[in-house]
């Protein structure tokens, strides 16, 4: 046992404190170490018992996430009333809170070493250990549950029981979390999200679910125009015999287009940039033009000069489009030129948006933008990337969350909190 | 200024922190604050100049975020070296930053132009630096409770400013840590309609957090026996952890389908 510095900390035990307290029984109070710890391992054990006997917990819905959530703010305030009771004393503890974070480190630490599955697999599936114990699904199993339960009554025992106004961080970082834990946890049966699919020109308020199930949705999108926007593609160099691109060191060897940079390498071959088109239509093979069509590719002209040989060529070089294949360049008998497909930098859905309360909204939707109205947001998903500029359709996420401003408040406050313990990180923890 | 400069900016900035830990050696604080900022500002000045040349931040690849750990390290080296004096903190700070430099000039990996759109937020910035700097903090932390261990070892008793050091980097990195995850979700949120998907990098930052957190507990109140002792594991513990979020998850089994695979 270490002396000295410990003792001018809170609940550290001098060194005669510990020795004639080191023969403490179990369970007598205060609880502490021994104790909370057991308590949390018997929860867990708990947990483990229950998704072995009852299979993983249904997902709580409304109203009973409201009572759930309501029960939870009851315990933190009786936590309150019964302040210096034994049982407030203890969820309030450090020595639970500790208990805790280990449980939900072990528990995360278990999710991140093993690929976690569906919860409910097929009813003729074979069930394996883990899946029995619910360890291969344990987002939605009752040993995360129990333990995450567990958490929130003492988070909230924590904020109502040890409440300070000089600890702004303390008190922020503590409610936050609560309020966070709340929304994500109780709220989780109430989400939504659907997938749909809208071709352009079309209308579309039926969602498909993945069993294959088809849904009506109180919306219907309207998608008037999809736009994509492209980084210029990266070029690639294609053995003429096998098909195969030129790796080194087992990765793809690509050369980037960019006017700003006009020469470079790839493989045995300089290359030069003496045109490129980001949007361009052919007129015959040897010549493309720039255009605004929607339906146009990427053209670059390039001269490629051989290092071992010293032979040069020069010619066009096009991305593909549903209608015409990609135009490669051949260099000789052994090499072909080719552009990848190009990545994209921006999508854009002009849509309009019926409700069946009547609202009309009209709008453009794009990845980090999504459209709110009413209870659900519109994220932009995905586009036929095959297709790529000339995608028929656009698909949307749906996505309905009755939690959220409570989610929200709580990663305000938890931010606040974060910042407060930036800013007193001089001073001693605690 | 594009990634080719690296080679030639990288082995200066390297030959400052050097002489900048010569005379934090020698007892010559304040040059070796300077020579050591001075390394940091031209890793600065690269990153700058690679952000204006590829017209986005470059926080994308692996090797652009291993830019921005060189220049926090070397930084909050530097820095905490000014105000404690202590000189193990600068020398750690510019190898580990050094390292990383070396890294990225021996085995520079695709630097393209293009971001991806759910990159394109106003989030991403302040995720990844809020995110390095605490990594940055976060491993000094963990190397000061290295050292306090080995002294409680040696000579029975804590250093009591290391101990106020390992304090208030635990508090600072966490803090950090915890807005670069805030940042995070409430970007998810707007980007795929989740703040939190249990993402095989998320999971491994909560077991990252979860170490750290159980550090500032376990500070305030020791359980009996062990002391101080447990409590300082678990910095070093969560370095290990935090390691795996930034540098391992892409090669376990259970990251398949993360969107954090970069």
């Amino acid at each position: 046992m270490i002396a000295s510095p410990e003792a001018c900390l809170e609940g550290a035990p001098s060194a005669s404190q510990a020795a004639s307290r080191s023969a403490r029984p179990m369970w007598r109070r205060p609880w502490g170490y021994p104790e909370s710890l057991v308590v949390v391992g018997a929860i867990l054990a708990g947990g483990l018992t229950a998704e072995w006997l009852l299979g993983p917990p249904p997902p709580l819905v409304w109203p009973g996430s409201l009572f759930a959530a309501l029960g939870l703010a009851a315990a933190a305030v009786a936590g309150w009333l019964g302040r210096r009771g034994r049982l407030a004393r203890f969820f309030s503890s450090t020595p639970l809170s500790v208990a805790l974070i280990s449980a939900v480190g072990l528990l995360s630490l278990l999710m991140g070493l093993t690929p976690q599955a569906v919860p409910y697999p097929s009813p003729s599936a074979t069930l394996g250990l883990g899946a029995k114990l619910g360890l291969n699904h344990l987002t939605a199993s009752w040993p995360l549950t129990a333990v995450y339960l567990t958490t929130l009554l003492s988070l909230g025992a924590v904020v109502t029981v040890r409440f300070s106004r000089r600890r702004p961080a303390f008190v922020l970082t503590h409610l936050g979390l609560w309020l966070l834990l709340v929304a994500a946890g109780v709220g989780a049966g109430d989400r939504a999200r659907e997938i749909m699919r809208v071709p352009e020109g079309g209308l579309e308020w039926r969602v498909m679910r993945s069993g294959g199930e088809i849904v009506e949705m109180p919306l219907a999108i309207r998608l008037d125009d999809f736009d994509l926007e492209e980084y210029p593609a990266r070029l690639a160099l294609i053995d003429h015999a096998t098909g195969q691109p030129q790796t080194a060191d087992g990765r793809l060897e690509l050369w980037q287009i960019d006017p700003l940079e006009p020469r470079g390498k790839l493989g045995d071959f300089d290359l030069e940039l003496l045109t490129f088109l980001p949007k361009a239509v052919s007129v015959d093979k040897d010549t493309y033009v720039q255009t605004v069509a929607s339906a146009a590719v990427q053209a670059a002209k390039l001269k490629a000069t051989s290092r071992s040989t010293g032979e040069s060529y020069e010619g066009w070089v096009s991305t593909g489009e549903s209608f015409r294949p990609p135009q490669p360049l051949k260099l000789g008998d052994g090499w072909l030129l080719a552009m990848t497909r190009p990545e994209p930098r921006r999508f854009v859905s002009k849509v309009k948006v019926f409700t069946q309360e009547g609202v009309e909204v009209e709008d453009t939707i794009e990845v980090n933008k999504p459209l709110k109205i009413g209870s659900w947001a519109i994220y932009q998903r995905d586009y036929d990337s095959g297709a790529g500029r000339s995608s028929s359709w656009s698909g949307f996420e749906l996505v309905k969350d009755p939690w959220l401003p409570m989610a929200n408040a709580g990663l305000a406050l938890l931010s606040a909190g974060s910042l407060a313990m930036i800013v007193t990180g001089r001073r001693r923890a605690g | 200024m594009s990634w080719s400069w690296h080679g030639y900016l990288a082995p200066l900035s390297m030959a400052l922190w050097l002489l900048g830990v010569l005379m934090a050696i020698k007892k010559r604080p304040w040059l070796a604050f300077w020579l050591t900022l001075a390394g940091t500002l031209v890793t600065g000045l690269f990153i700058a100049g690679l952000w204006v040349r590829l017209e986005r931040p470059p926080m994308r690849t692996m090797g652009e975020t291993r830019l921005w750990y060189s220049f926090f390290l070397s930084g909050a080296g530097a820095l905490a070296y000014a105000r404690r004096r202590f000189a193990w903190l600068l020398i750690f700070g510019c190898l580990l930053a050094s390292v990383f430099a070396v890294i990225n000039v021996v085995k520079p990996e695709l630097h393209s132009k293009a971001l991806m759109p759910a990159l394109q937020s106003p989030f991403f910035i302040p995720h990844v630096t809020s995110y390095m700097l605490s990594y940055a903090v976060l491993a000094a932390s963990a190397l000061a409770s290295a050292l306090q261990l080995r002294k409680i070892s040696a000579a029975g008793v804590p250093d009591k400013s290391l101990d106020d050091f390992i304090d208030s980097s635990v508090r600072t990195g966490l803090g950090l840590l915890m807005l670069g995850l805030l940042t995070g979700a409430a970007w998810a949120k707007e980007a795929w309609g989740h703040y939190w998907s249990w993402d095989p990098k998320e999971t491994w930052a909560l077991v990252t957090a979860a170490a750290f957190l159980a550090y500032l507990h376990l500070r305030r109140s020791p359980p009996r026996g062990a002391g101080r002792r447990l409590a300082l594991l678990a910095p070093p513990l969560g370095l290990v952890m935090l390691m795996i979020t930034w540098l391992g998850v892409s090669y376990l089994p259970a990251a398949m389908g993360s969107v954090h695979i970069y």
